[in-house]
């Protein structure tokens, strides 16, 4: 028994050493890209990488491919008809293999995504190195120009470069989470639209402004900051985020509040009249941040004032999200078709109900019941 | 080298049971369920899980007047030893179509993903040189071999369903009972192919110790895989829309590549891989060792394990045969499926209740 354990012990042992033995593929003969950016282009698509810098790394060759670089990044071009074929491009000209496995961000520029995505975001879904958590970003200039600016940030740590752009939607709400298999799960779904980040470059930098709406894979519209907000709360994926109402004390002062959902958004849809009346109730909890000058939270009206304010203010951006999507764009991101037909047996008997065609008749039944919990270190000033 | 009349306890029966159904897990059984039915297959699961295990109860019990008999010690009881030759050259061959579309598709589905640079030739023969040792070192090995595997599996299937819990989206599962009711019960019922453990139950009475424990142990296994099916059906569901029309070479394993632990811990569809590659050649070298018990059966020869070498080359020559990937469609989705629902429910089922006939009469 000893014998036989010291004898498998001994053969695993060396199964490792056999690694070396096998010729394909070492780390040196990879380039790992940390983002990649599409633009249109006369030969159909131009495809740029985004490779952290390397003394060591030869930046010289030929071909249809273009490089800039920038302190800690540099970016390489290629073009052509398809994206498969600009990455073989590049792999040619910088002789290794170009590798999206490290791949955090797709910058997508409008231009691209009003033309259609489904091609690329196909191409990509096939390749088996890209992550489903890279985050997508539709750039409202030329996404290769967003690598650019980010490249200039001067974030060392490159796992991280686009992170900023997306994690403040975890404590502002001011933009969403937009990753690849997300995106491809809404490109490939019958009930909700996608949508992903939206920017565009100030200066020297990239700023998120807000929400691409697609409709089917095809860009239609983006909408603002505010309308981000709504968008999470809509689809319950709101974490916290500080909002600013007029003071119901004063009419020259405002108050910051800093709110979260206590319960998810209830979503209910009852066709009348052939036009869906969504009737949508939203359960907000905040606490003050400030407010102004004078206040006095230990008085439970002025607390419902506040929460008054706050109903309203909610209800106001909630429509105007809501209308947007429908009138406007006439692009389901929230997934209403969804919810509407889980009231239904079977597709065949939801498909009587004509949705696609009667959605952009829908109109809303807003509630919001606002709870003000705290009002931080102070009650009273 | 072991002697192969091991038996086999209740434990390692049910996980000999088990390591079947999740390798039909792995091998997009779960997806061409909801191909057919859509959004309704959930219940159209519980539905044919319902019809599956009537079906159960109905093969244990015509099994039980027969001892420790399988299919083939039957036929030669009601037919002869010509219906043994028979029903022998059938299991062979559906056998064969098992662990050939399990063996193509899983080194396809390696090839793919992991391997694209290494020749697919490679990978089958590392699989038939393991199931060629295994076999050739014994039966209680193989069967050592999926008792250590199962759990892990398992553990893979449910952590794969409660990882995605976030991004569940329960919309998909509704309209719940999918494209129409004709569909989903009548079309529907064409997945019952999709318990096909059914099939092995033919086979493996004899394997047992103690053949009193065969209705329990086959109730408890057939459970367990219905509750795996389920929990991959709604994972599945949930996270792919019914709507698309693309087709996965692998669901589950574009259901692994979305398990994120964290933020730091990404990528673990690597691990299920292994695991996976693990339970396919553990679940290969078992049906390998039952076409050569079958063979041993038909043809008397006295040393089973001498019949590995040509069936692993058999099994090594079809896998080579360059065909493409409509061509392992085909079997997979209409002949695999047919000859499997044929053996289950017609040949299998006409034989016993013939047989139970004939030990009546007598």
């Amino acid at each position: 028994m000893i014998k036989k354990f010291l004898i498998l012990s001994i053969l695993i042992i060396l199964l490792f050493t056999l690694t070396g033995c096998s010729s394909p593929n070492g780390i040196d003969d990879y380039y790992f890209a940390i983002s990649l950016a599409l633009d249109t282009s006369d030969s159909g698509i131009k495809v740029s990488i985004q490779i952290p810098s390397n003394s060591s790394q030869d930046s010289s060759g030929g071909g249809s491919s273009s490089s800039s670089q920038s302190s800690q990044y540099e970016i390489y071009s290629a073009e052509s008809s398809t994206i498969d074929e600009c990455l073989t491009i590049l792999n040619n000209y910088l002789n290794k293999k170009i590798n999206l496995s490290h791949c955090s961000a797709l910058i997508i520029s409008e231009a691209i995504a009003k033309e259609g995505v489904q091609t690329y975001i196909n191409t990509l879904s096939n390749n088996t190195e890209l992550r489903h958590s890279c985050d997508i970003i539709i750039s409202s200039s030329e996404a290769s120009e967003v690598q650019e600016k980010v490249s200039n940030a001067g974030t060392v740590y490159s796992a991280r470069l686009y992170d900023y752009l997306t994690t403040s939607s975890q404590y502002t709400g001011y933009t969403i989470q937009s990753n690849f298999g997300q995106f491809f799960q809404a490109l490939d779904n019958d009930y909700y639209e996608p949508t992903a980040i939206y920017t565009k470059i100030f200066g020297d930098t990239v700023q998120t402004i807000g929400l691409a709406v697609f409709k089917s894979d095809k860009m239609i519209g983006s909408m603002e900051i505010s309308d981000s907000i709504s968008h999470l709360i809509m689809i319950n994926k709101f974490d916290t985020g500080t909002i600013t109402i007029n003071s119901p004390f004063s009419e020259n002062q405002k108050i910051d509040l800093d709110i979260s959902l206590y319960k998810d958004t209830d979503i209910s849809i009852n066709i009348i009249n052939g036009s869906p009346l969504i009737s949508i109730e939203v359960y907000p909890e905040g606490s003050i941040r400030s407010s102004g000058t004078i206040f006095n939270y230990t008085d439970s009206e002025q607390i419902k004032l506040v929460e008054k304010a706050t109903n309203a203010y909610l209800e106001n951006i909630l429509k105007h999200y809501l209308y947007s999507i429908t009138k406007e764009f006439n692009s389901d991101t929230v997934g209403f078709k969804g919810i509407c037909q889980s009231k239904y047996l079977t597709r065949e008997e939801f498909e009587q109900v004509h949705w696609d065609e009667i959605f952009k008749d829908s109109f809303f039944d807003i509630k919001v019941n606002t709870q003000i919990n705290s009002s931080n270190l102070f009650n009273k000033q | 080298m072991e002697n192969n009349s091991y038996k086999l306890e209740k434990l390692e029966f049910i996980s000999l049971i088990i390591i079947i159904m999740i390798n039909k897990l792995i091998l997009n059984i779960p997806y061409y369920i909801i191909d057919l039915v859509g959004s309704g297959a959930i219940v159209n699961i519980i539905y044919i899980g319902i019809i599956d295990l009537i079906i159960t109860l109905i093969i244990i019990k015509l099994l039980d007047n027969f001892g420790n008999s399988d299919i083939l010690d039957i036929s030669e009881f009601l037919g002869g030893k010509v219906l043994k030759t028979l029903i022998g050259i059938i299991s062979i061959g559906l056998f064969l179509i098992v662990s050939f579309i399990t063996l193509v598709d899983f080194s396809n589905v390696l090839h793919t993903i992991y391997f694209q640079n290494f020749p697919i030739i490679y990978i089958l023969f590392l699989f038939i040189l393991g199931i060629l040792i295994v076999n050739f070192v014994g039966f209680k090995s193989i069967i050592r071999a999926i008792s250590f595997v199962v759990p892990f599996a398992v553990i893979s299937v449910i952590v794969a369903f409660f990882a995605i819990w976030k991004n569940l989206n329960i919309n998909n599962l509704t309209p719940i009972l999918g494209e129409s009711y004709h569909k989903t019960f009548i079309l529907g019922i064409s997945n019952t192919f999709s318990m096909y453990i059914i099939v092995y139950l033919y086979f493996i009475k004899p394997f047992l110790k103690d053949s009193s424990n065969f209705k329990k142990a086959s109730i408890i296994s057939y459970i367990i895989s219905f509750i795996l099916l389920l929990l991959t059906i709604i994972s599945m569901l949930t996270l792919f829309n019914t709507s698309s029309k693309n087709e996965p070479i692998n669901s589950l394993f574009l259901l692994s590549r979305q398990l994120e632990l964290g933020q730091f811990i990404q990528r673990i569809d690597a691990i299920f891989i292994l695991l996976w590659i693990f339970s396919i050649f553990a679940y290969l070298s078992f049906v390998i060792f039952l076409i050569n018990r079958i063979i041993k059966k038909l043809t008397n020869i006295s040393n089973e394990k001498m019949l590995s070498f040509p069936v692993c080359s058999i099994l090594f020559g079809l896998t080579i045969i360059p065909i493409n990937i409509s061509q392992i469609h085909f079997i997979e989705n209409t002949l695999y499926k047919y000859i499997i629902l044929g053996f289950m429910f017609g040949i299998g089922i006409i034989i016993l209740i013939l047989a139970n006939f004939k030990k009546l009469k007598h």
